[in-house]
Parts: structure tokens; sequence; C-alpha cells
């Protein structure tokens, strides 16, 4: 009994054998096939975190230009110059120009 | 009978296939589109969001209107498991009241709008608290909010953008609207097998453009606050400051009262734009035309003194008044002294038709087509005597004041009619390339020989003139006032109490760099013996902003005898 199924294995063997070269082939494209997959997850998933930034930084940079455009309103500027520094309009009688040759 | 069995299940197999594959083409191609719909109803639920639109700058690149992503926070009311407990975080978060939020999560409708335009920054605590309460039916979407960084300063010029439907609702917001982008965009938001939102889908909006404005928010800043001390001393009903490039045409400020925040447009009731959406009477304005029109058809003599009466001039039967008694004078002094006298003989004088084609052709009774829902003004031909004088006098006929600017520029810049233009540049922010605007030239209006009499006078008028009050020390300045008497239907005639007062004319005299209009819709007396006209109320607004505005476009004075002066030019 022990015998006949050991032939019968060997029989197998041989058989698996002739197309062992096949059987690595689809097991090579199948590792292939899952790590490119797994690549591409990856750079999915990176492109979204980088879209996520992205879309961060331009909410960040807008903000940003709002708010330096309403700093340097010239309402804001010309209230300071007069309230804080104490500034006044020119007087064309005290400025000298110099001419550049 | 093994080959028969074997036939009979691959037959069996075979047909199940075709089956199958027919029933697929019936699904995927005869009945795609139905049932396509019926998965997107199924799957997908559709929202409006509203876009972003292109930034506009102004002149030197200072932002004057963004957008600024936001998010719209909103809510499937009836999967939300715990209303009380969300209410409570999100009124913490949002700064809303508690109430506030319980009563929308309460609400009777599937889909709610917790708020709107949210801080873009609080995303990620929001997005948090889902996590942490698991009300997968809080739901973020992306938005926008129009923010214009300098408030009320240019308000009317820019205009706003409706904050429901995105839209540019008025000013240059409305002109370039389609330029601009924006509005509502859908997105679609994927739902799983128990309607719970779980995927966000958003169209990037390509066609939008930035643009580049010809204002300088500094000179208009400096118009403003011009015009508001104007406003506080003479409380008229409405006034403006417009300032244009004349050799460009481009418009550099212009100052309205009326006046409006687009930030908080929903405020204010009137979103006038006094220098486009309105009409009035130019009065005394129109009187250097006339002796333009009479100098090309050789009709004036500047040798000749003309009799300017006593003060008043019969036409008609109608007797037309004068400011003052002057007697005899010269073509000149008519303008100089703005003497409606000499300017309805000067008229008279003249082929009607040719005097109502150079106002035509300067431009008035025609829109010029800068801004939206922009008034063309009244003015008709007519052959009686009364109605040429009248309309030499600018009485019974209207323009609106950026027709009197570019007619003026025309004198500024030898002669042409420029189209006024508020755009410098549009730009495709994705791939850098500019539109330049360029300057339209209308036509010529001017001849050489009456430019060189109308600039020199203009000049005078200003010196020792009705605009002396308005002379700087250190600029020329050449212009013209006016003073329109408004018609009273009270009293059915012309009234002696309310006015429209004008100044319009171009700084420095020699090379001008700007063309300015001062105006006023029956602006108040100081004193009580003072009379109300162009000369007395618009021209000296004049004087303290030239010198502000030549200051800041670092111009060296240009007067002779000031202790800067430019020694090369001369004041008369």
């Amino acid at each position: 009994m022990i015998r006949e199924k050991t032939l019968e294995l060997k029989k197998d063997f041989i058989h698996i054998k002739r197309y062992i070269k096949f059987w690595v082939f689809i097991l090579l494209i199948a590792g292939t096939l899952v790590a490119y997959n797994q690549y591409y997850f990856k750079v999915s998933k990176d492109i979204i975190e980088f879209n996520q930034i992205k879309s961060k930084l331009m909410t960040q940079n807008a903000m940003l230009k709002k708010e330096i455009s309403r700093l340097s309103s010239p309402e804001r500027i010309s209230k300071m110059a007069v309230k804080k520094l104490k500034m006044k309009p020119v007087n064309y009688s005290k400025v000298h120009f110099i001419e550049i040759k | 009978m093994v080959k028969k069995k074997v036939y009979f299940v691959s037959f069996i197999i075979a047909a199940g296939f075709l089956i199958v594959i027919l029933r697929l083409f019936y699904f995927q191609i005869l009945k795609r589109e139905e049932y396509t719909q019926y998965i997107k109803k199924q799957y997908y639920t559709e929202e409006k969001i509203i876009l972003p639109r292109g930034t506009i700058y102004d002149k030197n690149g200072k932002i004057l209107a963004i957008s600024v992503p936001t998010i719209d926070i909103f809510a499937l009311t009836k999967h939300i498991k715990n209303k009380e407990m969300l209410a409570k975080e999100l009124s913490v978060i949002l700064k809303k009241p508690y109430s506030h939020i319980l009563r929308k999560l309460n609400s009777k409708r599937n889909y709610v709008v917790i708020a709107r335009n949210v801080n873009k920054s609080l995303k990620e605590r929001l997005q948090k608290l889902r996590k942490d309460l698991k009300e997968w039916n809080l739901g973020l979407i992306d938005s926008s909010k129009r923010y214009y960084p300098l408030g009320s300063t240019g308000g009317s010029n820019i205009g706003f953008v409706s904050k429901t439907s995105g839209k540019g609702m008025e000013g240059l917001e409305l002109k370039y609207d389609n330029k601009l982008g924006g509005g509502t965009g859908n997105i679609l938001m994927m739902k799983d097998a128990l309607g719970n939102p779980f995927t966000i889908e958003k169209k990037e909006d390509k066609n939008r453009h930035d643009i580049t404005l010809t204002i300088d928010s500094n000179i208009q800043y400096m118009a403003e606050e011009a015009l508001k001390n104007f406003v506080k001393q003479r409380k008229p009903k409405e006034a403006l400051i417009l300032i244009v490039n004349p050799n460009t045409g481009d418009i550099v400020a212009n100052a309205t009262y009326p006046n409006y925040n687009p930030n908080i447009y929903w405020k204010y009731k009137n979103h006038k734009n006094i220098s486009f959406h309105n009409a009035y009477e130019p009065g005394s304005l129109v009187k250097p035309f006339v002796l333009a029109e009479a100098i090309e058809e050789k009709k004036v003599s500047f040798n000749k003194k003309y009799y300017c009466g006593d003060g008043k001039i019969t036409v008609d039967g109608i007797k037309i008044r004068d400011h003052k008694k002057f007697k005899y004078l010269t073509a000149e002094e008519i303008i100089i002294y703005s003497s409606n006298v000499g300017a309805i003989t000067l008229a008279l004088n003249l082929d009607y038709e040719k005097f109502y084609n150079k106002l035509f052709k300067l431009g008035f009774g025609k829109s010029t087509g800068t801004f939206p829902g922009e008034a063309k003004g009244l003015i008709k031909k007519s052959k009686r005597p009364i109605d040429i004088a009248y309309a030499s006098i600018g009485q019974n006929w209207t323009a609106t004041p950026i027709q009197i600017a570019m007619a003026y520029s025309a004198i500024a810049n030898g002669g042409y009619l420029l189209k006024p233009n508020f755009v410098k540049e549009i730009i495709n922010p994705y791939t850098g390339e500019k539109e330049k605007i360029e300057k339209k030239i209308i036509r010529k209006v001017f001849s050489e020989k009456s430019l060189k009499k109308l600039k020199s006078t203009l000049q005078l008028v200003v010196e020792k003139g009705t605009a002396r009050k308005g002379k700087s020390e250190y600029f020329t300045i050449a212009g013209k006032t006016g003073t329109a008497q408004k018609y009273d239907p009270k009293i059915k005639a012309l009234s002696k109490e309310k006015f429209y007062t004008w100044f319009a004319g171009y700084f420095p005299a020699e090379n001008p760099k700007f063309t300015i209009v001062i105006f006023a819709n029956e602006p108040k007396k100081i004193k009580k013996w003072e009379a109300i006209g162009g000369g007395t109320v618009s021209a000296p607004v004049l004087k303290n902003l030239v010198d502000r505005i030549m200051f800041y476009v670092k111009e060296k004075p240009d007067k002779v005898g000031g202790k800067n002066g430019n020694k090369n030019t001369s004041a008369d």
C-alpha cells in the first residue's frame, strides 16, 4: 500500500517536474503583480497625501496673501503714519530734489 | 455514448456563457444610460459648491479681491446618532451657540448645512471630531469665500460676488465674470450601502483668470480720503473724484460717495458707481468745447472783445443769466471767467449741426462700455437757438463723469479720444500666459490750433480764473469749473439752491500725467453768504490732492519760481 502510494507520488513528482518551469513562471508573474500592486497603492496613497499637503499649503498661501494685503492697505499704513508715528503731509518747500545725471 | 455526454455538457456550459454574455450586453450597452442614472441616484449625491474665482490685483500687484478656500459643514440629520453631543462639540470648535447648532441638527430636513465658509484650518479638528464620535454623516465640503482685503477702498469699482451663487453681481466682478470664473460647481459625493457619504469628487475649474487692474490703490486711497473730507464739509447727496491717465485712458482712481464695503455688500442699499451709472448736466465744463468748435469753424477772433451784456442774454424770449456783469470779454476770458452770455454768443454763431457733432465726437450720448450698467447720457440735436444756448452752457443735456474725464483727457493728450480702461492685463494662473490690454484710440477730436488755445486758456482758469482756489503752489494745473442748476420739480424750473458742481482738468499742465474730475451733487453752503459753484466747492479739493499724488509718483514741481521748481517750464 505504502509502496503503491510512493510510486504514485513519484509519478506525480515526475509529472510536476516536467511542468516546474511553468509553475515557477506563474509564481513569478503573480509575485511581480502583487509587488506592483503594492507599489501602485503606495504611490496612490502618496499622491493623495501630497495633494492634501498641496491643498493645505495653497490654503495657507491664500490666507497669507490676504493678510499681507490687509496689513499693507493704504488706509492702515496712513493711520499708523499719522497717529503712531506723528507723520505730516509733505511740504514741498522743505523737499530737496537731487538731480542724477 | 461518452462522447455524446461530453458534447451535451459542453453545449450546456457554452449556452450558459452565451446567456450571461447576452445579458451583460443588454445591461452594459442597451440599457447603459438608464442603469447608470439609477446607480447614480442610489450611490451618489450631488451637491453645489462655490468655486474659487480669479484674483484681482491693483496696478502694483496688491490684492484687491481673492477667493479664500473655506469649508462648508453639513449633516444628514436622520443618521446622526448623538445630536446633543455633536452640537456641543461643534459649538466649541465653530464658536457658535449650542442651541443654534442643535436646532439645525433637529431639523426635519434630511440634509442641513450647519455652517458655511468656515476657516479651512479647522478641517483637521472637525475630521478628528467625526472620527472620535463616529458621526460619519457629518460632512465637510470644500468651498471658497470672496474676500476684499482693502475693505471699502475702491469698493464701488471692484463690485462684489454673490455669497450664494458665487457669481459677480456688480462692478468689475460682474464685468469680468466670464474671465474670473467661479460660480457654483457640482460635486459628487459617493454613498455606501447605508447611504453614508464617504468620498467626495470635485472637478477643478480651469476657466479661471487673474486680473490686474489699472487702479493704483494708494492713489485710490488718497482720492477717497480727500473725498471723505469734502463730503464731511459739504454734505452733498453724491460726490466723486475720478482720476484717469490721459495718455492711455487707464482709470487710476475712482472715489465715489456713496461707496460700499464689498465684504458686507448686503448691508448697503445702494451699489451704484456714480462715475458710470449716473449722468448729470455738465454746466460750464462744455464751454471749452464751444471755443474749440468756434476755432475749428473759424468763427472766433482772439483780437476782439465780445459784449457779454449786463449779466443776461435773451434767446427766443427766454432770459439766461450770467453770474456776473462782465461787459466786454475776449474769447479766452469767456472761458477763464466762465461767462454764460459769452459762451452762448459764441455758440449761436456756430453751425448747429457741427456743434452737436463735436459733442457726439467727444463721446457724449454714448456709453463707453467700460462698466456694467453704464449710462449713456442724454443729448439731442436741436436747431432752436434756445436749445443751442442751453447746450453751450451745459444745461438741458447730461453726461457721465467718465465721459467728461475722457473728453478732457483728449485736450491733455494731443486731441485723441481714448476708450477708458480698467484692466491692465489678464493672467492665466495655470500657464502664466498674460494678455495685455492695449490702449484704444477712438478718434482725433481736436485740431492742433484749437488744442494750443485750449491748453493755455485752461491753465489760466486755474491760475487766475474761476478755479483759482484749487491752484497748487508747486504744480501747474489746467482745467475748468462747472456749475449746473438742478431742475426742481416743486417750482417746475431750474433751482437757485440746488446745483451740480464740477471741476475737470489735468496736471501737470505742460506734460499731463493725470486727468481729474471732481463732482458734487447738491453740496451745502459752509457760510450763508457763499455762492455755490464749481470754483468755490469742487476746485478747492484739488490743491492738496494734486501735491500729494505728485509727491507719491515722485514728480518734481514744475512751477517757475518755486523753491524746487523746474526752471524750464512756465506757469502761464
